[in-house]
């Protein structure tokens, strides 16, 4: 296996808790690495951690132990200098769930992804609405969205926005969170298909997010199960999908209506 | 006439657009389907499909503008012809209705024993045996240690906690048909399955009829006896559940089963409908589903099919005949492995 690109070591979370209440550990002891141009999946259910996670990768949260080290150096997340924050946003991008609160609807499509672009130190300011053009072409929209802003944009047109501007600067890695779980089955379905093709032009590499284990099968290479900020288990998605080791891994699996199933109450009381 | 419990004919609902409303549109359009006592009937759409408005017409639930045509007959009696009091004695005691945040359907800042036993007391039962009956209630939704639960407030309550007081609370009343209006859509899929296991439990055991609606063509089609498949605020499709999976009459249903992603099966590239889901005031001539169709001939864009019987169901499609049996389904894995 090549250099990870990015190593996650012992990375722990912990959020105090409100007054009267425990402090919660919502990520504990978690280790993975991603390759270049490897997709990772993070699969877990709700209160697994794998939010956090993204959160902290992207400087959204400070952890509280544990090191992210990119392309061999240590990324010093927490670093709140403009400098600092730049050096990340230029290899490490984002997409979020809902496209509906990550865009800013006072902005056009043009100004969102020119303001992501002038991350890029060398980019050339001449040529930027070619680069706009080009971006847009890559995923799937056309010009004319442009001068558009997200209100007038479809659901899945805004999440194609999103894409885009995660990949204005060529980032090494992108972190997608639950970027499909919001859209239509019709639409979920050319976003899976945009995402794998611009994996296979660009060798971006993916670290996805994701409660569905579907979707995990179809855009990962390996994928890491947690529950309650633990790994609990991970490997390649083909073994961890069809061979899972872990019992949680195994529910997680049986939960997911297909032809033939019927659902199951499991012993356990609900929390 | 039918005895179907719920028999809902050409059910057409406008909503107000333009300016002071002037232009109507229509969300819902020509919409017939029906259930019987104890029947499951899963309704299944894309956003603007028109399924939750169509949920909410057997209630009459409607917010101000909203207008509709055409006629729900429940148990005999015709909904939108009810007085007042008709009215809300349906909706107390023969329909109940369950949705997919339960948090904004509970009242905040009250227990959540308070929720339960307010319509159980509204109709003459008293606090104590209301209490008692609400507890047994949650222990049949598998919350065993109801009592502790009751004296607690909703924000306690994980989502699929509070999903199931909600079921506790909607079957209450003992009513014969409940409408869930995607119950499960923001729950994890381990408590997808638990609530669904519930529903289908109290189906059972209390003979209740059930109109589910979801996105999920799958999970409606497993827990479902028949399925009907919305697009455009039309039933394009409606037959048995079993018969969906393997045999779709509709293009459009065939396209929903192959574009999920499969949990054993990986494809170079998912077989996708183009182009985007549309309301039904944003359907164009002829048949809504067209533009996106790869079927589709010139003949699909003059006229609007209609949903005729065909050998164990009902489907709107001009080439119906013709693809019988020839749509990819989920089961073939639809593409290359």
């Amino acid at each position: 296996m090549s250099e990870p690109l990015l190593k996650v070591d012992d990375l722990r979370k912990v959020f105090p808790g409100r007054r009267g209440h425990d402090d919660v550990v919502a990520v504990d002891g978690v280790s993975f690495e991603l390759a270049p141009g490897e997709s990772l999946a993070i699969v877990g259910e709700s209160g697994s951690g794998k939010t956090t996670i993204a959160r902290m990768l992207v400087g959204l949260e400070r952890p509280t132990s544990g090191s992210i080290a990119m392309g061999g150096a240590i990324l010093d997340v927490s670093s709140r200098r403009a400098k600092d924050r730049r050096a990340r946003a230029r290899r490490l991008q984002m997409v979020f769930q809902d496209p509906y609160s990550s865009l800013d609807r006072l902005q056009t499509v043009e100004q969102i992804l020119s303001d992501a672009l002038s991350l890029d130190p060398d980019a050339v300011r001449e040529s930027r609405a070619e680069q706009v053009r080009i971006l847009l072409t890559s995923v799937g929209l056309h010009e004319r969205h442009s001068r558009m802003r997200p209100g007038g944009l479809s659901g899945g047109q805004r999440q194609r926005v999103a894409i885009a501007r995660a990949l204005a600067v060529k980032p090494d890695v992108v972190v997608l969170d639950e970027a499909v779980a919001a859209l239509d089955v019709s639409i979920q379905a050319q976003v899976l298909n945009l995402l794998k093709e611009i994996r296979e032009t660009t060798g971006t590499a993916y670290l996805f997010i994701s409660h569905d284990l579907a979707v995990v099968n179809q855009v990962s290479d390996r994928c890491v199960v947690m529950r309650q900020g633990r790994v609990v288990e991970q490997g390649t998605t083909a073994e961890v999908l069809h061979h899972p080791q872990d019992s949680y891994t195994q529910q997680l699996r049986d939960a997911v209506p297909r032809p033939g199933w019927s659902p199951t109450r499991s012993a356990e009381a609900p929390r | 006439m039918t005895d179907a419990l719920l028999q809902v004919s050409d059910l057409t609902i406008t909503v107000p657009a333009g300016e002071y409303g002037a232009d109507r549109r229509p969300v819902v359009s020509g919409v017939n389907l029906q259930i019987g006592a104890g029947e499951a009937l899963g309704l299944v759409g894309e956003s603007g499909s028109g399924k939750s408005m169509t949920a909410r017409a057997v209630m009459r639930l409607f917010a101000p503008g909203v207008q509709a045509t055409g006629t729900v007959v429940f148990d005999g009696c015709e909904v939108f012809a009810m007085e007042d009091e008709q009215l809300r004695l349906l909706r107390a005691h023969r329909i109940a209705m369950i949705f997919q945040d339960p948090r904004a359907h509970i009242n905040p800042v009250r227990t959540v024993g308070a929720f339960l036993i307010e319509g159980l007391c509204a109709s003459g039962v008293s606090t104590r045996d209301a209490e008692r009956r609400v507890t047994s209630l949650l222990a049949e939704v598998g919350i065993s240690d109801g009592s502790r639960r009751m004296a607690q407030l909703p924000h306690e309550l994980s989502g699929g906690l509070l999903q199931r007081v909600m079921i506790a609370s909607a079957v209450a009343m003992d009513p014969d048909l409940l409408l869930a209006d995607e119950p499960t859509t923001a729950l994890d899929v381990t408590t997808q399955s638990e609530v669904m296991a519930i529903l289908a439990q109290l189906r059972t055991e209390r003979g209740l009829a059930l109109l589910f609606i979801t996105h999920d063509l799958e999970l409606a089609a497993a827990t479902c006896d028949s399925t009907a498949v919305m697009y455009a605020g039309s039933i394009v499709e409606r037959q048995s559940s079993r018969q969906l999976l393997t045999h779709p009459y509709h293009p459009y249903s065939s396209g929903l089963m192959v574009s999920r992603p499969d949990l054993d099966a990986v494809r170079q590239r998912l077989p996708v409908i183009e182009g985007q889901p549309i309301a039904a005031f944003e359907a164009g001539e002829g048949c809504a589903f067209a533009p996106r169709c790869g079927y589709s001939q010139p003949a699909c864009l003059a006229t609007t099919p209609a949903l005729v019987a065909v050998q164990g169901g009902e489907v709107a499609c001009h080439r119906a005949s013709e693809l019988q049996g020839q749509l990819p389904t989920a089961m073939e894995g639809g593409g290359d492995v």
